[in-house]
């Protein structure tokens, strides 16, 4: 990895929005993209755990990104989509699907594009945060999805706070 | 190649440790019976010659003389002491060591292997060499008659039949003719495919089964054929040697029809014949796991097929569709069954190896033990047998070190001087119970509560039943050995044994009278993979029910189920505790007239589950929920209906602590 980083400072990212914000994960994470399946809940569960859907016969947690990163929940629309990511959940390296309002494109950032992000932001938060980009005037988060879906913790992301960063 | 061959020679030498240790067990037990002692020697002598066959000559060596002991014991020449019942199981253990050879023990090993061959040697006498040992005495010499033809894949599966016929040769003078006359034509010559087959003639003073065991390892890749022919050395006879040589190649019944023309008729007659293990017939074949594995992968994705199949069938009905469809419901049904029966093993596997922990553990604590077992031959999948190695092993040492008393203890008790622990297994509906008994000090329950205060495990007022006592001990903490032991009770307790059970969907139970016992029962499912199931309904969730937990369903008037305040219902005139799942799942009340009832037994404990409707019998193919889920352990997976959609499995004993 670190050889391929010599070569080319530039990685793939796939942007996702919600809540009119938006949002990157290293293309490396995903595995591919639904289109809204049925999902059987699991009671007893936490909010943001929508329940199971059947991937090609494999039995696959799905999370409501919104109800995870504390917004305001909205019905499935036509966009509604299912990023299906591997992540290391603890030793383990487990496959879910995050529910997503509308997936956009997938973006190439060079590496010194990525910003920190400011001091000031909270530091629970900056855990789950690889960077910031702008991007024609937007800021787009890069989520360390590892550490955002597999902690229990529902999390709170307004990109709207960082307006003050760079 | 040669790896493969290792490796088969590793697998095939675990066995053969395995049944040695068990042998010696039961000498231990029964030192009188020469039986046993014929087998170890038996065991020995064909480890030992496997051994060296595939360079292992340390093993070699030290079995030669081990088999010594044994071939003198066995000839009464030197009769069973403790001390060679001690140096056989610490070589049992030093073999083993040898065979893994763990890189961080060589030191150790080396050092082992010296000391104990010192005392192997010692004990054996050490006067036969090597090269007369393997001979049995015994048995007068005979010819035999050996057609050996292996498969034609035999070279690729790592066998050479070369090796294999030195070895046999080497038994006694011997006549052979190689068959040629399967080679093909060069076009057609496939340099990894075996042509050739031979016919031997073997004078020896072998018998027929030591023959045959130089053929262990390919029974199943070849046609072996010994038979008998009489005590008569026709290899001596100039005549028949003649006759045979001008003939060139020969079979059983050519050597038979000149053994009758140069021999007087009385040694003419074959005695018995040894037909080798084929492919036909009633006999045993070897799989490896792992094809028995993809075979229950295929079974699964098939049940799951079907499943889809009767759903297109329900919705598109003709009649020759639905013939179809229920056709290969029933073959899909059989097959599963089959498959399934195919990756049990019987409970013995278990015991065989605990026996000599049980032996061993009993010793370093000073008490006496009988260890019985019952229900050896009951069957479980094989991934269960393996993940119960683990918590019975804990089981048993908690049993030997809490439960059984010292002998002086349990004489002043009027107890009999040894314990006995009875390792009790056998089949009830779709679960087995593995029960481990001891008739030792049980376990007090006010010390077991008092101990849960003192961890702070409970509130020190709370009012507990015996049961909820009991399943103190399942805390994760929690340990009653007075003194930490090296034996049990070193925290690492019965809650690993718990989560492992649970792990397998199954139940761990305690029964125990003070003074008298205890009974550890674990309560597991059949199979890990399939199960039949009821599916039920709650609005438009559909959720499965393990039929094998199900004692009975009822339909009732809604209005007619009226809990008390304990939340128990009155089912046939006895007191069930009620699981609404509406509202454990937090569902809103139905408003249906008509609910149903399943009543549900897990142990001993019953339940009756309360859902909106029955919708039918359903095989599901189990897949797990993942680690995302693991606080919802009342879900012990969940199956593909035939509509795609998910539903989840439930586990009946964790719905039933959901509510208690």
């Amino acid at each position: 990895m670190e050889d391929f980083k010599l070569l080319s400072n530039t990685d793939s990212y796939l942007t996702f929005s919600m809540n009119q914000e938006l949002f990157a994960v290293s293309v490396k994470k995903v595995t591919e993209l639904l289109e809204m399946l049925p999902v059987t809940v699991v009671p007893k569960a936490p909010a943001y755990m929508r329940g199971v859907i059947n991937l090609r016969g494999s039995v696959v947690p799905v999370l409501d990104t919104r109800t995870k990163f504390s917004l305001p929940s909205v019905p499935d629309s036509i966009d509604t989509c299912i990023v299906v990511m591997t992540i290391e959940n603890g030793e383990e390296l487990v496959k879910i699907g995050a529910i997503v309002d509308s997936v956009s494109e997938v973006i190439e950032i060079p590496n010194e594009e990525i910003m920190p992000l400011p001091a000031i932001s909270k530091k629970e938060r900056a855990q789950f945060i690889h960077g910031v980009i702008k991007k024609e005037e937007r800021f787009i988060m890069i989520l360390d999805v590892d550490r955002v879906f597999s902690t229990e913790e529902v999390i709170s992301l307004k990109a709207t706070e960082l307006e003050n960063v760079g | 190649m040669a790896e493969k061959a290792h490796h088969k020679f590793m697998q095939e030498a675990s066995e053969l440790i395995d049944d040695l240790e068990q042998s010696v067990l039961e000498l231990e037990k029964e030192r009188g019976n020469a039986a046993h002692i014929e087998q170890i020697f038996r065991v020995m002598h064909t480890f030992k010659g496997t051994a060296k066959m595939f360079g292992f000559d340390k093993i070699g060596e030290f079995t030669h003389y081990l088999e010594n002991i044994y071939d003198e014991l066995r000839a009464e020449k030197i009769t069973l002491s403790e001390g060679i019942l001690e140096v056989t199981f610490q070589s049992v253990d030093h073999i083993r060591n040898l065979l893994h050879q763990p890189a961080e023990l060589a030191h150790a090993i080396e050092q082992q292997h010296a000391q104990l061959l010192e005392k192997v040697i010692h004990l054996s006498g050490a006067a036969t060499g090597i090269e007369t040992s393997h001979k049995a005495k015994k048995h007068a010499a005979q010819l035999y008659y050996i057609h050996f033809a292996p498969a034609p894949h035999f070279i690729k599966t790592g066998n050479n039949p070369l090796f294999l016929l030195e070895d046999l040769l080497r038994h006694g003078e011997y006549h052979m003719h190689t068959r040629t006359e399967n080679i093909p034509s060069v076009d057609q010559y496939q340099a990894d495919t075996t042509y050739l087959a031979w016919d031997i003639l073997l004078y020896t003073s072998s018998s027929a089964s030591e023959l045959e065991d130089e053929f262990m390892f390919v029974m199943d890749d070849c046609s072996l054929q010994i038979t008998a022919l009489g005590t008569q050395n026709l290899l001596q006879n100039g005549a028949f040697l003649h006759d045979l040589k001008k003939a060139g190649s020969f079979t059983e019944k050519t050597i038979l029809s000149l053994q009758a023309a140069r021999t007087s008729p009385e040694t003419a007659t074959p005695a018995k014949t040894h037909k080798a293990k084929s492919a036909s017939g009633n006999h045993v074949i070897k799989v490896t796991y792992e094809k028995i594995d993809n075979l229950m992968g295929l079974v699964s994705e098939l049940v799951t097929t079907q499943a889809r199949l009767s759903l297109y069938t329900d919705q598109h009905k003709t009649s020759e569709l639905e013939e179809i469809a229920e056709n290969v419901e029933k073959l899909v049904r059989q097959l599963r069954d089959e498959a399934f029966s195919i990756s049990l093993l019987p409970v013995s596997h278990l015991k065989m190896r605990f026996e000599r922990l049980v032996r061993d553990t009993a010793k370093d604590l000073h008490k006496k033990v009988h260890f019985i077992s019952e229900g050896d031959d009951t069957e479980l999948d094989k991934k269960i047998i393996e993940a119960l190695t683990d918590p019975l092993l804990h089981i048993l040492r908690n049993s030997l070190g809490h439960g059984l008393e010292l002998p002086a203890e349990r004489l002043a008790k009027g107890k009999p001087e040894f314990g006995t622990l009875l390792l009790k297994s056998y089949t009830s509906g779709a679960h087995v119970v593995i029960e481990v008994h001891d008739d030792g000090a049980g376990i007090d329950p006010t010390r077991v509560k008092q101990k849960a205060i003192e961890k702070g495990l409970i509130e020190p007022h709370a009012e507990l039943s015996e049961k909820e006592i009991y399943n103190l001990i399942f805390l994760p903490g929690f340990s009653t050995a007075q003194a930490i032991t090296d034996v049990s009770g070193r925290g690492v307790g019965m809650d690993v044994v718990k989560k492992a059970v649970v792990d397998l969907r199954g139940d761990i139970q305690i029964e125990s009278t003070l003074g008298k016992g205890t009974i550890m029962r674990l309560i597991l499912p059949l199979s890990l993979s399939i199960i039949d199931g009821l599916l039920v309904q709650l609005d438009n969730h559909q959720y499965i029910i393990p039929l094998s937990s199900i004692e009975k369903c009822y339909e009732v008037a809604a209005d007619s189920i009226t809990p008390d305040m304990n939340g128990l219902i009155v089912l046939d005139a006895e007191q069930i505790p009620l699981i609404d799942l509406r509202k454990v799942f937090d569902l809103a009340p139905s408003e249906k007239e008509r609910t149903n009832l399943i009543v549900s037994r897990f142990g001993n404990q019953k339940l009756a589950i309360q859902v909106d409707d029955i919708v039918d019998e359903y095989q599901a193919v189990i897949k797990p929920l993942g680690g995302m889920y693991k606080h919802q352990d009342f879900a012990s997976g969940a199956s593909i209906l035939g509509n795609g959609r998910v539903a989840l499995v439930l586990d009946v004993s964790r719905l039933g602590e959901l509510v208690a």
